[in-house]
């Protein structure tokens, strides 16, 4: 697809309403549901929070299958899965520290401790900032892509190390409640309503995707508009003097 | 602590979240509507 074919196709709007539906399903689910009996109404706050750090591993291990199928197929457009992923998954990562503080001041009376699932989600974020600020240092399209597709296989370590640190470690955070090897013990209701919060964002995610990858398709071609355009030569605007109003 | 106070937490956080959320999007297209006009500038 060519760029003048880019610029003629309607933008789609369908993944803007899909994205507002999946957020007030999660709305109206996690505001419905009746309140834990020991965290009280803070428990809603996990509908939020649960939902993200799923998608930021989701995000993370989709940038991680996208960058190996670049480094395999040297197709672009898995680089730009791999980013449009890893661009989402920053920011979900972001929420789910960003919601975690939030409900752990009132809980935990703090805003912030060096426990270490909190460390490592922070370190996790930090690593896939810089796998964007790489994206930013070469405007070589296939070295761009190469590059960060071996950060993006590479960081991904981090994810296990992220859910697995509450099992390896004495934390202040609590073990995982649904993605262990016992059976889940929460009441059904919460269960379920969590489950509808993490499908929801998992479809938000799908939709966002849809649109970032647009948008990565359409600076891939930006760029090499911009790399192929001819350059002006030195001094072409500049004009041979004319007197106003005066003839030749 | 009480219920009220328990609620302002929770409006926090939801207010945070979907106000990332919404952010995000608009930034998604704003940059992909600049882009579309670039590309059009181009052609």
């Amino acid at each position: 697809m060519n760029a003048q074919q880019t610029t003629q196709a309607p933008s789609s709007t369908w993944p803007w309403i899909v994205m507002a539906i999946a957020g007030l399903v999660t709305f109206v689910a996690s505001m419905t549901v009746g309140p834990d009996a020991v965290q009280g109404q803070l428990s809603r706050i996990l509908y939020v929070h649960v939902p993200s750090a799923w998608l930021a591993y989701l995000a993370f291990f989709v940038t991680m299958f996208a960058s190996a199928m670049y480094l395999w197929k040297k197709d672009l457009a898995w680089d730009r899965r791999a980013v449009s992923s890893a661009e989402i998954g920053v920011v979900f990562t972001g929420l789910a520290l960003g919601l975690g503080m939030i409900w752990a001041k009132p809980t935990w009376g703090v805003w912030w401790t060096w426990d270490a699932r909190l460390t490592l989600t922070a370190i996790m974020f930090f690593v896939y900032l810089g796998y964007l600020a790489l994206r930013r240092t070469t405007t070589d399209l296939h070295l761009r892509a190469r590059r960060s597709a071996i950060l993006g296989v590479l960081a991904v370590i981090q994810v296990p190390l992220v859910h697995f640190s509450v099992v390896w470690w004495r934390t202040l955070h609590q073990p995982p409640s649904i993605l262990k090897p016992e059976p889940i013990d929460m009441d059904a209701a919460i269960f379920v309503t969590l489950v509808i919060a993490v499908v929801a964002f998992t479809v938000m995610y799908a939709a966002m995707m849809y649109k970032r990858i647009e948008l990565a398709r359409l600076e891939d071609e930006l760029l090499l508009a911009e790399q192929t355009a001819d350059s002006p030569v030195a001094g072409s605007a500049v004009t041979a003097p004319l007197i106003e109003g005066g003839g030749a | 602590m009480e219920a009220a106070e328990q609620w302002n937490w929770v409006l926090l956080a939801y207010g945070f979240c979907y106000a990332v959320l919404v952010v995000f999007a608009v930034s998604i297209a704003v940059r992909i509507s600049r882009a579309r006009d670039r590309l059009g500038d181009q052609t």
